[in-house]
């Protein structure tokens, strides 16, 4: 009874990887960097761990739980709270949708479908704070994090992907 | 599909429409956040507060190596060109000798004055350096996370200073870490009066290096050369008189441009102001903080 317990624990911690990592992400895209060119080219890493975990852990991602993140997301780095869990959550939408096509796809074609993703939602991002402070805003910023957090992806996929195989493993994918 | 089942069998007991409406519900939750937010920037306040309570400590350890590494580099920059430091260190002491000798007879002068007039000084202020360990912000939003909090006595309001220069304010207070403002930020507003002529204006951020300077009589702005020292007024209570804000780079038709003084840098450490206006109020209830 008591192994059996100890088995749920850690088979609760392990499920907790792709939440845990997400969050770890998002700490990561708010560390203090000294050199103001680094601020301006520090990715999203939101958008790229919620991706991966998308795709590969569909039934560890629940939207409650993606929505949570976009809310920690914006709450850290001072953004407009509500833009991050928008694009996150019509991303969830996205994926469920055409969730053959994604783990079909090959790794080039689903890159590019990212960087459409991260593109659309960082220019909605600098349209709504543009309209709502009524300002034209530089738009290059945006188009500089598109560009740089398209680029991490591979790096993220690369980072991810054993967590994804040795610790949370095959088999937990037939529940 | 059959993958995706675990956390909805868990998370969820209502079935696929009570899945659609908590999933619709959430997505009109992300969009009334956006324009509460906007509305009144302080009503997530405490939410903001919380979550980089939470991180705070994370933040640090991650922060750690980046300056351990950051002050490398600059032992090794610093190693390299000693020599020329030093020639230049020596140089700026016999400067700011020179500077001293005269700082005296204007400080005795200064003291003398004041007696003669009466002047009533200003409560004095102390300051509380923290540790900056989040400098991102977003793209439309420049702020920098310290950390200290309510516990170490920072309150929403405060001044922020890098080397006796005006950097930003303190916007959320959680208990062990904060958020400041920066002065370039699209919302950030700070009255001040340019040192040479005592004109009042508003010192306004724009999301860019430079700073606008609003509210400035046109007679005023004839007066306004380039290169003048924009101080605080104090206007408010919330900031002391005479922090150096920012200089004036460029005056035309559309308006008088600035520029911060701060060097961000260097901005590994802040001192926050510790200024309370409510030393001067009678009454306790008469403090607006």
């Amino acid at each position: 009874m008591t192994t059996s317990l100890w088995e749920r624990l850690v088979q609760s911690l392990r499920l907790l990887f792709p939440i845990a990592t997400s969050v770890l992400m998002i700490c990561l895209a708010n560390v203090y960097l000294p050199n103001p060119l680094l601020i301006k080219l520090m990715p999203v890493l939101v958008y790229p761990a919620v991706w991966f975990w998308l795709i590969r852990r569909p039934d560890l991602m629940h939207f409650a739980l993606i929505f949570f993140l976009g809310i920690m997301s914006d709450l850290l780095s001072a953004n407009l709270v509500g833009v991050t869990p928008l694009c996150l959550l019509v991303l969830y939408r996205i994926v469920e949708k055409h969730d053959r096509f994604f783990r079909l796809s090959s790794g080039f074609v689903q890159w590019l479908c990212f960087f459409l993703f991260v593109f659309t939602s960082l220019c909605l991002e600098w349209l709504v704070n543009s309209i709502l402070y009524w300002n034209f805003l530089p738009p290059s910023n945006f188009a500089t994090k598109a560009v740089t957090t398209a680029l991490v992806l591979p790096i993220i996929t690369v980072i991810l992907s054993p967590i994804d195989r040795f610790i949370l493993g095959a088999k937990d994918r037939n529940f | 599909m059959r993958r995706r089942s675990l956390l909805k069998k868990s998370l969820s007991p209502l079935g696929n429409w009570g899945q659609w409406f908590f999933f619709a519900l959430l997505l009109a939750v992300s969009l009334g956040l956006i324009v509460l937010t906007r509305l009144d920037s302080t009503s997530l306040s405490s939410a903001r507060a919380i979550a980089i309570d939470f991180v705070s400590p994370v933040l640090d350890g991650l922060t750690k190596p980046v300056i351990a590494a950051q002050k490398v580099g600059e032992d090794v920059k610093s190693y390299g060109a000693l020599k020329e430091e030093v020639t230049a260190l020596r140089k700026d002491k016999q400067e700011l000798e020179n500077w001293k000798a005269r700082a005296e007879v204007l400080k005795s002068e200064n003291t003398k004055l004041r007696e003669l007039v009466s002047l009533v000084d200003d409560e004095p202020y102390g300051f509380l350096t923290v540790r900056v360990v989040s400098d991102q912000g977003s793209s439309y939003t420049k702020s920098m996370l310290v950390n200290a909090g309510s516990d170490h006595g920072l309150r929403v309001g405060m001044g922020a200073t890098i080397a006796s220069r005006l950097a930003g304010r303190v916007i959320d207070v959680g208990k062990r870490a904060s958020r400041v403002l920066l002065l370039t930020d699209l919302t950030s507003r700070i009255p001040v009066i340019v040192e040479n002529t005592g004109a009042e204006a508003v010192l306004s951020g724009n999301n860019s290096p430079t700073l606008d300077l609003l509210h400035l009589s046109p007679a005023a702005q004839a007066e306004v050369k380039e290169g003048d020292r924009l101080i605080t007024s104090g206007a408010g209570g919330v900031f002391p008189y005479g922090l150096l804000a920012g200089r004036v780079v460029r005056v035309n038709q559309s308006g008088v441009i600035a520029k911060p003084v701060v060097d961000w840098d260097r901005a590994l450490f802040i001192q926050v102001v510790d200024y309370n206006i409510c030393h001067f109020m009678v009454e306790d209830n008469d403090c607006p903080f």
